[in-house]
């Protein structure tokens, strides 16, 4: 597994997102992978003994189904469809077939009849597990600003 | 006689089950807001003390628009004050938070000490004896517009007003659930978040004291047994805009089970089960069976207790269509590991992305996309038509904490 691999990972993840394939996107995921969505802030100036707290925190697979679900069966939104752009990907290698990836993230949000804006942009921090398919065993991001409205869909 | 003032007069005092449109998208109305209410006689949340807990800490905040930076002094003592440079108005303190014995204006470099006194003017008398400020120029008439400040728990309450009641009277009968969270315990801030809404934010405040949406609007909270219409709750409101509502778990026969196995029961939904039901499950760590919690402290604050999760949210009008909401999670220091780890699953539940609160950013959105053009009203007659919530029945399906805010509202824009 290489840099080139690692883009194409993160490519076919987002259209997993666009297209609302939700259970695809959590098959993205190792058993134990760990996902989360931190705001900037929760990063800096942290209390003794205080770890960064997510607007989304799962931390294992299971966490990660239950999104599905509850975004599939117990949650109310309005239509949006997410479009990711990475930039900056950098793989490095950490032995035993995992991958340590470092990206920069763009995400629009269009709402019907047709009105995108910039949603959210960071970083993106993974750890990728080689195999087939390639999971994260772990996958951060790190959002620089505030959540216009709200977030229903994962990043 | 202008618009506010027919839109008021038109609103007979006693037709508390009509909310004229008109007051989510008046900009007139927007302005006179800022003078009646965030500085009139009203507290505003600005802050928690573990957000500055040493000598000279220091963090920025809002009190409704008007920029505010609250201090800790050399000797303890908490200051909120005006973060506006009292010579040409620049912000003194543009960081978020940090820790300096002086703050200081980037524009002609005043400074300032944390209790808001003058310390510096340069060039105060002048340069090799010419200019400089006239003779009676006293540094002890331009320091920075000090707040009155009242403190309950670790929480930090302002005021621009001399006739606000004491913070203790103004709380009322939901000062003992404020201390129930806030009891004198040092807290920790675990995060923030910080979601940008395109509505007014009244619309806001009404959906915090309504009890009556949250189970049709949030489906995660009956489907999974956190709040269920067949709870018994409370409602408490208060004439000065407080109010509090909150739900106790176990007390129906369908969150009995969650309550005394401390297993989650998804029995709503059928063939629909939480692959990690330590989302919904609550260590109940107050010594009572309150799974949700919430208290709307009007103009700017709640505090809300869901599950484990102890959140503190800000409301910061931006413009009449516009309000961001600020989420402080919170902790105490002496929280046992086990416990910790629920506060971050339990997050899960609120702000942005939260199984219970997404979608009120949604609805919020929605009603201020119909309601544009401010004509008609709205009908809010659920449980009743009075603002007594001790004329209610012991459920929450009722509207009656609104009604009472309109109340309080109506008294300080009228």
């Amino acid at each position: 597994m290489n840099e080139r691999d690692v883009t194409r990972m993160l490519a076919r993840y987002a259209d997993a997102l666009h297209e609302w394939r939700l259970e695809d996107w959590a098959d993205f995921f190792t058993d134990d992978g760990r996902y989360e969505i931190i705001p900037r802030e929760n990063l800096e100036g942290l209390a003794d003994g205080v770890t960064p707290l997510g607007i989304i925190s799962c931390p294992d697979r299971r966490f990660i189904d239950d999104r599905v679900k509850a975004i599939r069966k117990a949650t109310v939104y309005g239509p949006q469809v997410y479009r990711h752009l990475f930039g900056n990907v950098v793989a490095d290698e950490l032995g035993a077939g995992r991958m340590a990836v470092r990206a920069n993230y763009a995400v629009y949000r269009t709402k019907p009849p047709g009105e995108a804006e910039l949603f959210s942009v960071g970083k993106l921090e993974a750890t990728v597990v080689d195999g087939d398919p390639a999971r994260f065993a772990s996958l951060r991001f790190v959002c620089d600003a505030l959540i216009p409205g709200y977030i229903v869909l994962p990043l | 006689m202008d618009a506010v003032d027919r839109l008021l007069e038109d609103w007979r005092p006693d037709q508390l089950t009509r909310v004229p449109y008109q007051v989510f998208v008046d900009a007139d109305l927007f302005q006179r807001e800022d003078e009646r209410i965030f500085r009139g006689p009203t507290w505003s949340f600005v802050g928690v003390e573990a957000e500055i807990p040493n000598p000279y800490d220091f963090r920025t905040s809002v009190v409704g628009r008007t920029p505010v930076v609250m201090t800790r002094d050399g000797d303890g003592a908490v200051h909120v004050l005006v973060n506006r440079c009292a010579h040409r108005g620049a912000e003194v303190v543009r960081d978020v938070c940090g820790n300096a014995k002086r703050l200081r204006c980037l524009y002609h470099a005043w400074s300032y000490d944390s209790s808001g006194a003058l310390r510096g003017a340069p060039f105060e008398k002048g340069l090799a004896g010419q200019a400089g400020y006239p003779s009676e120029f006293r540094k002890a008439e331009h320091g920075l517009r000090s707040l009155r400040v009242e403190r309950v728990g670790g929480t930090i309450f302002a005021t621009f007003s001399d006739e606000t009641p004491p913070l203790r009277d103004y709380l009322g009968s939901v000062l003992p659930l404020v201390e129930r969270i806030f009891d004198g315990r040092e807290m920790v801030v675990l995060g923030r978040f910080r979601q940008r809404i395109q509505s007014n934010w009244k619309l806001y405040f009404e959906n915090l004291k309504d009890a009556y949406h949250a189970t049709l609007l949030h489906p995660f909270l009956a489907t999974f047994g956190l709040g269920r219409p067949t709870m018994e709750g409370r409602i408490h409101a208060e004439a000065s805009g407080v109010s509090g509502l909150y739900s106790f778990t176990g007390t129906d026969e369908q969150s009995k089970h969650v309550f005394e196995s401390g297993e989650a029961d998804t029995a709503y939904a059928k063939g629909l089960a939480l692959s990690a039901p330590e989302v919904v499950v609550s260590d109940f760590e107050f010594g009572d069976t309150i799974g949700a919690e919430n208290l709307a402290i009007f103009p700017s604050f709640a505090i809300s207790q869901t599950a484990n999760a102890i959140a503190t949210r800000q409301v910061v009008p931006l413009a009449v269509d516009r309000f961001d909401l600020v989420w402080t999670l919170l902790g105490y220091s002496d929280d046992p590991p086990d416990l910790r780890a629920k506060r971050y699953v339990h997050a899960n539940l609120v702000g942005p992305a939260g199984y219970i609160s997404l979608e009120d950013a949604e609805a919020l959105e929605s009603v201020q996309r119909a309601i544009v053009e401010g004509a008609e009203s709205a009908y809010v007659a659920m449980g009743g038509s009075g603002a007594d919530p001790a004329a209610t029945p012991g459920n929450m399906i009722s509207e009656v904490a609104i009604r009472s805010f309109w109340q309080a509202w109506r008294r300080l824009v009228s």
